[in-house]
């Protein structure tokens, strides 16, 4: 049913271009029950370069989650999602937005680009604890991934 | 018209009025003695004869009057004296003839009449002397001539009067007036053309009136003329050719004179200058569109200024909670002391900028007005109180509520700022709030009533500005944001809003909506 029962270590991908919100997740992340593995990228370029395994990234592990955020330098989180999602190769990944922006217009435009789902960060840090677990605790031990099915 | 004692000796001495005259009149007048009543019974049957005399002498009481004032009046004919005030006295009759819409040719009829009967009198009485017979009928139809003469001036003053006062009207008029004729040339041009248009009169009269025209308005002029000669004023907005060739805006007015037959015989144009006007219009258009700009900037401001200043702001929120969270306990006092006011102004700081951000919204981000039942907005606004209600055990009394026009969600944000109040500033007794709604013209009068602590009068206008309390954060939580809100959202919609109270006794908060507009009533 889940990453454990294949037992191997859960992967995410956190792009992520504020320092601070990368200390909160990971903040929340170590909190968690399940064994889990943060990669961190601070722009959309890096994004790609790290899915594509690229460069530096020759070696960088298959995510079984995208935490992305919106408002990215170099690639914005738009053009990120667009490309994931029109990449045969890495469509199936699941890509959450996880932004400050409440911009309507973002929130539908994302659902547009076929992402998994959208989030608010929210302001206050038990919230923000809360959010990132629920995520994790959703997407790692509810939600059937297609990364679990092996060829 | 001045008609003095010379006049009078001259017209008198013209129509050879002698002495003997008089006597022969005198004479004649002692024999008509209480006589004249029968004469004028007898006109007055012969005035029922015509409508426009019939019509006159409907009222018994108004006839008894006139027929003695009548026979006054030929009496005085033959009585031998004419002099200032027997010339006044027929002047004024005149007038008042004219005034009541009687022609001269009334006059002259009624003579007819009088002559008619008195002759064969005078003749009766002197059948036995021929001489005086002719003489004293050659006597009374001088006097008749006077008179009628007299008759004939009051006519002319009067209407020389009215002209006088047309004249005046024509110069005074703080328009250009100008008259022409049927091919429009110019025969008439009041003061006011010159002082606008610099033309003297000698520049104008005789000239075609296309000479204010400059080149580019002739063709579209000489359109409009083509109705004006059917009877269809215009009237417009065009450029007018100053006499030094600059060119002005001119509201200009042009109508048709027509004569009884309804042919046109005169064109009277009308204009006046209107680049002031124009000048004051385009500043004040200007300066809406400035401040609608500058208005929808400060908006954007507060919008972006709101939404950018929470991302730093998160960061140091959550810092010093995470801060708090593992080392609370763990250092000294004062590091716990400094934390928690680090926390708690963070904290104060994100709900202010919330609602900043929430009092910005309400003019940067909205949706196009519709019709909205109120009464739908009040049930949504008591659930989302549900809990305050039943905490404070609030008794809510409302009628049933209408339709407006607006944005479901503002009101309703509306609804439940002023409830939520009435609820929060409650006194010793569970809240009591009624809502109650009139009929005010365009608008509806809403009221929200409570039987709270109420507010003093010096404070009204204050409590509407943004973050503005009257109470201490220990009393009554919150920054002070949510009358403003009701302001913004009520100005939006139109309405306005106003607070009645005293303190310690109860707040009314009345405001108005726009009635739905016509096709949206069901």
């Amino acid at each position: 049913m889940s990453l454990e029962n294949i037992g191997r270590a859960a992967e995410f991908l956190l792009v992520e271009d504020n320092p601070g919100d990368v200390r909160l997740t990971c903040e929340a992340l170590t909190e968690s029950k399940v064994k889990n593995n943060l990669s961190i990228v601070g722009d959309g370029m890096e994004a790609m370069a790290f899915l594509h395994r690229e460069g530096k990234y020759a070696d960088a592990p298959r995510p079984d989650v995208i935490l992305l955020d919106l408002n990215l330098p170099k690639k914005n989180g738009l053009e990120v999602l667009a490309e994931i999602k029109a990449d045969s190769s890495l469509k199936r990944i699941p890509v959450v937005i996880i932004t400050s922006s409440e911009a309507e217009q973002d929130v539908l435009r994302t659902y547009d680009l076929h992402v998994n789902c959208y989030v608010n960060k929210p302001v206050d840090l038990e919230q923000f604890i809360k959010v990132v677990q629920s995520i994790e605790t959703f997407w790692l031990t509810i939600v059937k991934l297609p990364s679990e099915i092996v060829d | 018209m001045i008609i003095n004692d010379r006049e009078i000796a001259e017209r008198l001495a013209f129509l050879q009025l002698s002495p003997r005259d008089i006597d022969l009149l005198k004479a004649l007048h002692d024999t008509l003695q209480g006589r004249h009543a029968t004469f004028i019974d007898d006109f007055y049957v012969q005035l029922q004869n015509f409508d426009a005399t019939r019509n006159l002498l409907t009222d018994p009481v108004l006839v008894e009057r006139l027929k003695n004032k009548q026979e006054a009046y030929f009496d005085r004919l033959t009585a031998g004296c004419y002099d200032l005030d027997y010339v006044k006295d027929r002047v004024n009759i005149g007038a008042t003839h004219h005034r009541i819409g009687l022609k001269p040719q009334w006059y002259v009829g009624a003579y007819h009449y009088y002559l008619a009967w008195l002759l064969p009198e005078i003749q009766k009485q002197l059948a036995n002397d021929q001489t005086a017979c002719i003489d004293t009928i050659q006597a009374v139809v001088k006097v008749i001539l006077f008179d009628i003469e007299l008759a004939v001036d009051a006519y002319f003053q009067a209407d020389h009067e009215m002209l006088r006062l047309m004249a005046q009207v024509f110069q005074s008029n703080i328009e250009g007036v100008i008259i022409t004729d049927m091919r429009r040339q110019i025969l008439h041009v009041n003061n006011k053309v010159t002082a606008i248009a610099g033309y003297r009169n000698e520049d104008l009269i005789g000239q075609p009136v296309t000479l204010m025209l400059p080149a580019q308005e002739r063709e579209a002029f000489i359109g409009h003329w083509q109705e004006i000669k059917l009877g269809e004023p215009w009237q417009g907005e065009c450029l007018l050719q100053h006499s030094r060739g600059s060119l002005f805006p001119a509201w200009v007015n042009i109508s048709a004179v027509k004569d009884e037959a309804d042919n046109v015989t005169h064109f009277i144009v009308e204009f006046s200058d209107i680049s002031a006007y124009q000048a004051a219009q385009e500043a004040l258009s200007k300066r809406t569109e400035e401040l609608a700009r500058s208005n929808r900037e400060l908006e954007q401001f507060a919008y972006v200024a709101s939404h950018d200043l929470q991302e730093p702001l998160r960061m140091v929120a959550s810092f010093t909670q995470l801060l708090s969270r593992r080392y609370k306990g763990k250092l000294d006092a004062d590091a716990d002391e400094f934390i928690h006011y680090a926390v708690d102004g963070a904290t104060r700081m994100q709900t202010l900028i919330n609602d900043l951000l929430a009092y910005s919204r309400i003019g940067s981000r909205t949706k196009p007005f519709e019709s909205v039942n109120l009464d739908s907005v009040l049930k949504r606004a008591l659930a989302n109180l549900r809990v305050a209600i039943e905490e404070s055990q609030a008794k809510i009394g409302y009628d049933e509520l209408p339709h407006t026009h607006g944005d479901m969600t503002q009101l309703t944000q509306l609804f439940q700022n002023l409830i939520g109040n009435a609820v929060k500033f409650r006194g010793e007794l569970p809240p009591e709030i009624d809502i109650k709604v009139s009929d005010a013209d365009k608008y509806w009068r809403v009221e929200v009533r409570d039987n709270g602590i109420g507010i003093a009068p010096e404070f009204f206008d204050r409590i509407f500005v943004i973050f503005q309390r009257l109470h201490n954060k220990e009393d009554y939580p919150g920054t002070g944001i949510g009358l403003s809100i009701c302001k913004k959202i009520i100005e939006r919609h139109g309405g306005q809003i106003e607070v009645k109270s005293e303190r310690g006794q109860g707040a009314a908060f009345i405001f108005t909506l726009l009635k739905p507009l016509p096709e949206e009533t069901d």
